[in-house]
């Protein structure tokens, strides 16, 4: 028998309609999918302009992998799932293992990584509840959403370092009416203002941050 | 407020942010005021998440004892990988029957690596041999087994692949004790979600099997939701469309539309064409069975028409056929005619010998319903020099079951019963060489 093809792709449970698996690896990171779109037409376009470099080897793939996607990883698992932070970076290093080991292509390295750390983030809290008791919101940290969770946490993660940039009043305003969930007028009794300051203030630091988003984003307008 | 040329400005997309209002018709046309607002929302929604505010730094740095350790992983199972191919070729050397006592004589293959190899071969051997197949798994699992530095993942992966290769040749018992073993080794493994749901397809194509269609839906659809929420869009497709077919089987029609009403809903048709169209196509035939013939034509048409765009021929095909049924059940015997018509030719081109008799046998009874027995008899004859042509296990069976209705139409005493037993027959006998043939009595 011929044992020569090694395809990958059609593993066992993608083969019920006889369908082979076409799926595109990109390039994922905070940044947005058109930033990453764009980044990709450059390298595409590197590639093809220069001579046939030595190929990266699977060492190179998973070092550029890990430090690309780390720093969401880790803030999946520490801000999220509030675990320590040594025990995150390991639950990181076995959730690389682990995609080492998919035998397949995934399409959305990103969104993998993400969900597989979601899932290694909660089988930490229920080893850990046979020992220990668990934050008083586990119950919210079992399943964040279903869908879209790697852009989501993305997100929040690039909002958190935008508010860094932010004056400490305004950090206090928006904390006030979006975390909070106060009216303008309970912001403004607060501040120690009028509802109609408040309103501009609120509005005025929203547009801030969302210029620092972009900026830390480097969306092109 | 808007602003000159009607775009609105940035308090009052902040304002429709906070308020769930739908797109209007400028921020419908609009994509630089619609990305604006989707940004003031995402930021919002953020800002709403406890998350986002705290304070505690974490640290940016990669930590390069975790960096050393996945290079030497990776770098690892490059070796094992490139070493496992050189070999595998001297530990499948003759018969199937020899390969384990190779093994069991050369403690060289037993390495991650040759797992992986022998896991590798596997689809293809499913195509050539099956029974080889089967056997590459059962070296994959001695050697994962009694491998001391394999991981659960290896194990589980060695697993769930007999599994799949024991189902494939219809052990489905020993399938479902495969699948029980995958599933012990990946729940050792702390990031085992994704292959957990890749082996509960396997598991609901193993209970469909064993008919076992309602535990088997569940495992279909929870793999789906498993899939989705890695965002792979191929398997979750895979996984929908199988438990679509499961309730089909399983005569659930309603239930098989709605669910394929919500997955055509949240697909783009450009983006994800192919599984659009094979919901359009699952729709058709739902649809058909639930006795909405109007319905019917019009997604299978669509699917048809969107296969041939994709290029995809053969399910294009597949799509007009089953338009051509509709037509058929539907007493529309002169609209059916050349579609089925199109059908033969189509299947004849692909080289599908025996999908080109069944959709002729498909014509024949149509024809006897409007007395055109000769036409009918040549149906026949061709349908028999296609068998003669093609000398297989059943050619003689099958031959038999059509000369017995070319002498009915002959004689003008056939009748589309008898055209729906030979069918029937032909479709049987392929798997039941020894069967025999007899027509119903009427």
């Amino acid at each position: 028998m011929s044992l020569k093809s090694s395809n990958l792709q059609r593993s066992a449970e993608g083969s019920p309609d006889g369908k082979a698996a076409v799926l595109e690896e990109r390039p994922t990171g905070v940044a947005t999918a058109a930033r990453t779109r764009a980044e990709k037409k450059v390298r595409a376009r590197v590639i093809t302009q220069t001579p046939p470099a030595r190929p990266a080897s699977a060492a190179d793939d998973v070092e550029a992998m890990y430090i690309e996607h780390r720093s969401l990883l880790l803030y999946v698992a520490a801000r999220k799932f509030r675990i320590p932070e040594c025990d995150s970076e390991n639950l990181i290093h076995e959730v690389f293992i682990s995609f080492l080991q998919t035998g397949t292509k995934i399409n959305d390295v990103r969104a993998w990584l993400v969900a597989a750390m979601c899932n290694a983030s909660r089988h930490y809290w229920r080893a850990q509840g046979r020992t220990e008791s668990l934050p008083d919101d586990f119950g919210d940290q079992q399943d964040p959403g279903s869908h879209g969770l790697a852009d989501k946490f993305a997100t929040q993660m690039t909002v958190h370092q935008a508010l860094q940039y932010l004056p400490q009043k305004c950090r206090e305003t928006l904390w006030l009416h979006y975390f909070e969930g106060r009216s303008a007028a309970d912001v403004a009794r607060e501040l120690e203002t009028t509802s109609r300051y408040a309103e501009k203030l609120i509005h005025n630091c929203l547009k801030r941050v969302r210029e620092i988003y972009l900026n830390i984003t480097s969306v092109t307008r | 407020m808007m602003v000159e040329e009607k775009h609105y400005d940035d308090d009052s997309l902040i304002a429709l942010a906070s308020a769930s209002v739908a797109m209007d018709e400028h921020l419908t046309a609009c994509s630089d005021c619609r990305e604006r607002l989707e940004t003031y929302r995402l930021i919002a929604e953020a800002m709403a998440d406890e998350t986002t505010w705290n304070t505690r730094p974490l640290s940016d740095a990669p930590v390069p004892e975790t960096i050393a350790n996945l290079r030497g992983f990776a770098d690892r199972m490059a070796i094992e990988d490139a070493e496992a191919a050189q070999l595998l070729p001297n530990l499948l050397v003759g018969p199937r029957e020899q390969w384990m006592s190779t093994l069991h004589h050369h403690s060289e293959y037993r390495t991650a690596g040759m797992v992986r190899k022998l896991l590798e071969a596997v689809p293809t051997a499913l195509d050539i041999m099956p029974r080889d197949a089967v056997e590459l798994t059962a070296l994959a699992i001695e050697i994962a087994d009694n491998l001391e530095t394999a991981t659960p993942q290896l194990r589980g992966a060695a697993w769930r692949e007999r599994a799949y290769a024991l189902f494939y040749t219809g052990d489905f018992v020993g399938a479902e004790k495969a699948l029980c073993a995958s599933e012990r080794h990946f729940t050792e493994s702390v990031a085992n979600e994704y292959d957990l749901a890749r082996v509960g397809v396997v598991r609901a194509l193993v209970e469909r099997g064993l008919e076992r269609y309602t535990s088997a839906i569940g495992h279909a659809r929870e793999s789906a939701r498993l899939f989705r929420m890695y965002e792979d869009k191929t398997r979750n497709a895979s996984a929908r469309l199988a438990e679509v077919n499961l309730l089909l089987i399983s005569h659930q029609y309603d239930r098989a539309y709605t669910a394929l009403v919500a997955f055509r809903n949240e697909l783009c048709r450009e983006l994800d064409s192919d599984a659009y169209g094979r919901v359009l196509a699952n729709l058709g035939y739902c649809c058909w069975k639930l006795s909405r013939s109007d319905e019917a034509l019009h997604y299978l048409d669509a699917a048809a028409q969107l296969f041939e765009e994709l290029g995809v021929s053969t399910e294009a095909t597949r799509a007009r056929w089953n338009a051509a049924r509709v037509l058929a059940a539907e007493g529309r015997i002169n609209d059916a005619l050349p579609r089925l018509r199109a059908v033969v030719t189509e299947v004849e081109r692909t080289g599908m010998m025996a999908s080109a008799t069944e959709a002729s046998l498909e014509i024949a009874e149509l024809l006897l319903a409007t007395g055109a027995f000769d036409e009918a008899n040549e149906i026949c004859r061709v349908a028999m020099r296609r068998f003669e042509q093609s000398n297989l296990a059943y050619t003689v069976p099958a031959l038999t079951a059509l000369a017995l209705m070319s002498e009915a139409v002959r004689t003008r005493t056939a009748t589309r019963r008898m055209v729906q037993d030979v069918r029937e027959y032909l479709r049987q006998v392929p798997d039941q060489p020894t069967l025999l043939f007899a027509f119903r009595p009427e």
